[in-house]
């Protein structure tokens, strides 16, 4: 039997420039998933750490990049630390793996560069599949059917890439037959490429991302703790969050100023704000007023979380009666308003154009307050 | 309102109180001089109305009397609503303030103040000058009445209220242009006037950021590319190495190197041999030809001996036949040269002959000639005889055609003296009776028949018997008798001159002299046609002589030639000549054959002579060759030299067999020259192989440890991270670049809407004021129409669809319509049931006769709503204006 941790996509370097001044946090939050597993390893007694590929985010990392994720490994020894190249960083001659090995690496980290077998422990064997371009058209793990272990071994594969007819999220092709746990004798096969944790079979998985970077996919990052009883049995499979951020998607739909309630219960429902993500998708219409009350509210729930992403695309700001009497019961600015609320209900104009009324509008609505004042 | 009563004391000059009285609606005119205070009069009813009662404001100050001690004290009854009211204050000292209405006081202090604010409608007083506060658009000061300030506070506030209570919806203008103001600068912060972005500002930064980030983008991208072609690159050239790395390839071309060089080294040694094969053929071959040329040597020489020897014998015999040919053609030759030498003879003796005869012809011709010139030469000396003569002639006539000319004027002369004397003398007339003649001497002579004649000289009658009777010329006759003798004297010495007798004679003369003229002019032409050509009169007969002399020479010439007497005629010379050419002819046709005949001789002569040098030359040359021939073939050593020769020639033969064979077998067994070239080019072609499968191999290890460098290197600039980092900025410029021109273009659509909504605004805004203004513009303005810009201010005069400045206008005009728009907007007040007075000072300065007129008939108008008050100094000019009269009355010091 044997147990190990399986993880990939870590995507170390990143870059999260749209975020602007949390970028920072999501970029150490990547190396910090490292030690996560680093501690979920000592916690389990684990001694291996499988990489399924995409340990980096592209070949060519900063200096500084490329030697982060080495160092926090390091200070793991009792935990050996298996890489495999994925199509992000490819084994390329003289690329990012032939600069580690170059530049040495730590004792507990072992990167596999070539399709040969590696002896975990006594009678269990690692078979990796290194992809050496970004796009493989040919399945890599074809190998490990005829890879020679002595009978009897356990044999963990390790690739990255696509299932075949299963669709990735990740750019590359990369096949990889689902059967091949089966064709290859494999106790368990690590993939990496999908940011979701996701099994394919009791034999096949993979683990996800250990820090999501976008919305949309898991909230949480996560490891495999996988137990691999013997040569023929079925592994055991436990998926341990160990991500830093939730990376949460919500959608609100506003008819008028009643669907702002929600919001402002969704701002107090969050839990343990500071370390979530949010995509906040609002759609429907509002006031002026209400959007006035809207962009309060997404101001304290900007404040409130590590991070608001707000699509307001969806959101049409249409004037009440209210709003427009606000602008003037009558005269100049009051057909000025009338006017805009007529180019902004046109549907023959582009939506451009109608979103700039849109804003005219809302703009007109706070400078006739100031001038009102 | 209406002012009913002012009175005042302690301001300006009403130091004592004064009192205008006679106001009330209407028109209301106040005419005083300059300086008498109506202005001061005017502004302290301002001050009463606007300024608190315990204001200290200079202008209050400045209403102030002179020195006074005494209190600015202002009273002012008008009639408001329906009701009377009484506002009295004073300024400065012990301010107090009073409103009464209809006779009760209904406030007092402050509260007097903003009470009657209250009842009027407008704001308290601003602090700024009274001239141009609420309702001071109705009161044209003094120098104000050119232009039009806008009404501003409580005036607009009035005005709007009224139009606004009649259009309804134009209000908000204000507002709108504070909206408007402040998106135009959210918008200059953003964009320039022409729409670019501007510089410095947000718009510009975020799109200056893209292209930043664009362009760096693209740079990192670009450098990612090569990265990535040197990967490939590295790959492609890693596989050609191991390829060239794999052993067995090289070891094929070295063992096909090896197997080429023997092959070819075997090629080479074979055709080395074949080289000395053939040298000894070559040799072999040569000693051949040389024993069958010394061979062949002396045996032609044996055949030139023989040969030679022969021919010699053969010469002699044809040399004795030619010498005798030869001496027997020369004797013919010389007879021929004899015939044709005795022919030629012949021929020069007729030659001379011939000349002979042409010199006769010549002679016989030269004696034709002759006799003509010796007809010339008589007929030329008789012509020069006669041109002697006439000569001769000529000279003995001395009559001149000048000289003529002068007797004949002489002559006229004399006649017209004897003519003038005839006339002058006395006339002597007798007139005989019958048988009286002859009874009377005339002079001497008795006269016979009646007399009547002119008495020239003394002339005496002598009647016998009777006596004598003299008759006298008169002194007249005298003068001109003597003129008369005069005259005869120069003609008798004119005629003189000339040789003649009269003057008939004298031009007889002339005429002679004229005629001898031509005739010697027509000699002297006949005797120029005489001379030969080219002589002059003169040397003529001297050339006729030496012609003369010339053909007399020729013919002696020719008889003393021939012998003869007397030259013979022509046609006989003719006859001789003939009969010489017939003999020439014949002699000539002799020679031809003489000479043919010669011609022939002398070839045949030819021809032995040379076939006898040649045949002597050829036995010349025949002796020659058989001594050399002798030379290289003795006759004593010939024949056994001959038999050696030809054994020589023999093993020479046999041997030069031999090596044939020999480099015929070698050649056989050697490669050829392509063979062997195409032997060694495969070696060389194989050398070039390994050199190249080695520099080759060299050239890319060399390249992959370029790319290898190149790629370390180019992963060492995380170029990777750089491009995404770069990207996500990109993307995130684009969208702040996308917000600002949204915003720009939200901005744009505000300020347009805006701007459009306020200009439709302005034209119902103005309706009203229009429509008070149109009759009083019609008043002086007949179908035109004013156009108004912001705070009812003129703006353009329009007539007859033209549109005229207001500012360009002339200052007459411009006041009389500033004046117009304030009774408009006067009457839209008195409309509104809200009258106010229109005060009017010193105004109407530039207006001439008749406009004044016609304002006056607008002021008129505006008074039927409103009460007019006018200030002037000029009484007569607005005498017509009508309306009640004003007088300022000091008020008695109360008691």
């Amino acid at each position: 039997m044997i147990r190990f941790i399986h993880t990939a996509d870590w995507q170390i370097g990143k870059v999260f420039r749209r975020f602007g001044d949390r970028e920072a946090l999501f970029r150490e939050a990547r190396l910090a998933g490292i030690e996560a597993i680093g501690r979920l390893a000592l916690a389990e007694g684990v001694r291996h750490v499988l990489v399924a590929g995409d340990a980096y985010d592209t070949e060519t990392p900063s200096r500084t990049t490329l030697l982060a994720p080495l160092e926090r490994m390091r200070r793991f020894s009792g935990v050996t630390w298996h890489l495999i190249p994925g199509n992000h960083d490819p084994h390329r001659p003289k690329g990012l793996w032939d600069t580690l090995l170059a530049e040495g690496l730590p004792a507990n980290v072992r990167p596999h560069l070539a399709p040969v077998p590696h002896e975990l422990e006594p009678g269990c064997f690692l078979l990796p599949a290194p992809l050496t371009r970004k796009s493989e058209p040919n399945d890599l793990t074809l190998w490990m059917d005829g890879a020679g272990t002595p009978p009897g071994s356990v044999r963990i594969g390790l690739a990255h890439g696509s299932v075949a007819g299963f669709s990735s999220e990740g750019e590359a092709g990369n096949p990889i037959d689902p059967a091949r746990p089966i064709r290859a004798g494999l106790s368990y096969l690590a993939l990496g490429d999908w940011h979701r944790t996701l099994s394919i079979g009791e034999r096949c998985w993979y683990a996800g991302t250990h820090e999501p970077d976008r919305s949309g996919g898991q909230e949480q990052g996560k490891a495999l703790l996988v137990e691999a009883p013997g040569a023929t049995a079925a592994p055991r499979v436990a998926e341990v969050p160990v991500g830093t951020y939730r990376w949460l998607t919500r959608s609100v739909s506003l008819r008028g100023e009643e669907g702002l309630g929600d919001l402002e219960v969704l701002l107090h429902a969050v839990d343990d704000a500071s370390r979530v993500v949010l995509c906040l998708e609002v759609e429907g219409h509002v006031s002026v007023r209400g959007r006035t009350r809207l962009d309060g509210i997404l101001e304290r729930l900007e404040a409130a979380v590590c991070c608001l992403d707000a699509d307001l695309s969806g959101l049409r700001t249409t004037p009440s009666p209210e709003d427009l009497e606000a602008i003037d019961f009558d005269g100049v600015l009051r057909r000025v308003a009338g006017s805009l609320q007529e180019r902004l209900a046109d549907p023959a104009l582009p939506p451009f154009d109608r979103r700039v009324a849109e804003d005219a509008l809302i703009r007109l609505h706070l400078l006739a307050g100031e001038a009102a004042r | 309102m209406i002012v009913t009563g002012i009175e005042v004391s302690g301001v300006g000059r009403f130091r004592g109180g004064m009192r205008l009285s006679g106001l009330g609606p209407g028109v209301n005119v106040l005419a005083a001089p300059n300086e008498a205070g109506k202005s001061t009069l005017f502004r302290a009813v301002r001050t009463c109305f606007f300024q608190k009662h315990d204001a200290q404001s200079q202008p209050i100050r400045n209403l102030a009397s002179h020195d006074a001690q005494l209190p600015v004290r202002i009273r002012v009854s008008f009639r408001f609503g329906g009701h009377d009211y009484t506002i009295e204050k004073s300024f400065l000292r012990s301010p107090q303030a009073s409103l009464v209405r209809d006779g009760a006081e209904i406030a007092r202090g402050r509260q007097a103040d903003e009470m009657l604010w209250e009842i009027l409608g407008v704001s308290p007083g601003s602090g700024r000058s009274v001239d141009d506060a609420a309702f001071g658009l109705l009161w044209v000061g003094q120098t104000k009445s050119f232009g039009f300030e806008a009404p501003e506070g409580s005036a607009a506030d009035a005005l709007n209220a009224v139009i606004a209570a009649e259009v309804g919806g134009v209000l908000g203008g204000e507002r709108a242009r504070s909206v408007l103001a402040k998106v135009k600068a959210d918008l200059a912060a953003l964009e320039t006037d022409t729409g670019k972005p501007k510089a410095g500002g947000p718009l510009k930064a975020a799109h200056d950021e893209v292209e930043r980030l664009r362009a760096e983008e693209a740079e990192v991208s670009g450098k990612l590319r090569d990265l990535e072609q040197a990967f490939a690159d590295l790959d492609q050239a890693r596989a050609e190495l191991a390829r060239l790395n794999d052993p067995t390839l090289r070891g094929e071309l070295e063992e096909g190197l090896a197997l080429a060089r023997l092959s070819f080294d075997e090629a080479k040694a074979s055709a080395g041999l074949l080289l000395q094969a053939e040298a000894l053929e070559r040799e072999a071959r040569a000693r051949t030809d040389a024993a069958q040329a010394a061979w062949k040597g002396l045996q032609d020489a044996a055949e030139r001996v023989a040969a030679a020897r022969a021919e010699l014998a053969g010469l002699d015999e044809r040399l004795a036949e030619l010498e005798t040919a030869s001496a027997a053609g020369q004797g013919g030759v010389d007879a021929a040269l004899r015939d044709v030498s005795g022919i030629d003879a012949s021929l020069s003796a007729l030659a001379r002959r011939a000349e002979a005869l042409g010199r006769l012809e010549q002679a016989i011709q030269a004696g034709a000639r002759l006799r003509e010139l010796d007809e010339r030469r008589a007929r030329a000396m008789e012509l020069r005889g006669r041109l002697a003569a006439i000569a001769a002639e000529v000279a003995g006539i001395r009559v001149t055609a000048a000289k003529l000319a002068e007797a004949e004027r002489l002559e006229r002369s004399v006649l017209e003296a004897e003519a003038r004397r005839e006339a002058a003398a006395p006339r002597l007339t007798v007139a005989l009776e019958p048988g009286a003649a002859g009874r009377i001497l005339v002079g001497e002579e008795p006269l016979g028949a009646d007399l009547s004649r002119a008495v020239l000289e003394s002339l005496t009658l002598t009647i016998p018997g009777v006596g004598t009777v003299t008759v006298n010329p008169s002194v007249g006759g005298a003068k001109a008798g003597a003129e008369l003798s005069g005259l005869r004297r120069d003609l008798d010495a004119a005629l003189a001159r000339m040789g003649a007798a009269n003057v008939g004679e004298a031009r007889a003369a002339l005429r002679r002299r004229e005629a001898l003229a031509r005739e010697a002019e027509g000699l002297e032409a006949e005797l120029a046609r005489l001379s030969p050509k080219g002589a002059g009169a003169e040397d003529g007969l001297a050339r006729l002589d030496a012609d003369i002399a010339r053909a007399g020479a020729l013919v002696a010439s020719a008889l003393a030639e021939s012998g003869r007497a007397a030259l013979p005629e022509a046609d006989e010379v003719a006859l001789e000549r003939e009969a010489a050419q017939r003999e020439e002819a014949e002699l000539r046709t002799r020679r031809d054959r003489a000479a043919a005949a010669l011609e022939r001789v002398r070839s045949e002569a030819g021809r032995l002579a040379s076939a006898l040098s040649e045949v002597r030359g050829r036995r010349h040359g025949v002796e020659q060759a058989l001594a050399v021939a002798l030379r290289s073939a003795p006759d004593e050593t010939r024949d056994a030299d001959l038999a050696r020769l030809l054994a020589a020639r023999e093993e020479a033969a046999a041997e030069a067999l031999r090596r044939q064979d020999d480099a015929a077998r070698r050649r056989n067994a050697t490669p050829s020259q392509e063979e062997t070239r195409a032997r060694e080019l495969k070696v060389q072609r194989l050398i070039q192989a390994l050199e190249n499968h080695d520099g080759r191999r060299n050239g890319l290890l060399q390249a992959v440890a370029g790319l290898e460098g190149g790629i370390m290197a180019a992963g060492g600039d995380g170029l990777g991270e750089r491009l995404a980092a770069l990207s996500d900025a990109r993307e995130l410029a684009e969208r702040e670049l996308a917000r600002r021109q949204e915003e720009a273009a939200s901005l744009r659509l505000l300020r347009e809407t805006i701007q459009a909504s306020l200009d439709a605004g302005q034209e119902r805004y103005f309706a009203p004021v229009r429509r008070q203004l149109k009759p009083f513009l019609g008043d002086l303005f007949p179908d035109a129409d004013l156009d108004l810009g912001d705070g009812f201010q003129p703006s353009g005069l329009r007539r007859a669809s033209a549109v005229e400045r207001f500012d360009l206008l002339s200052d007459g005009t411009r006041e009389q319509i500033a004046v117009l728009v304030r009774l408009a907007l006067g009457g839209l007040l008195a409309a509104r049931g809200e009258p106010v007075p229109l005060i009017l000072d010193d105004a109407l300065v530039f207006s001439d006769d008749e406009r004044i007129d016609l304002m006056f008939n607008a002021l008129s108008r505006a008074a039927e709503s409103q009460q007019v008050i006018v200030l002037t100094c000029r009484t007569r000019t607005f005498a017509p204006l009508g309306g009640r009269v004003l007088r300022m009355e000091p008020v008695p010091e109360p008691a």
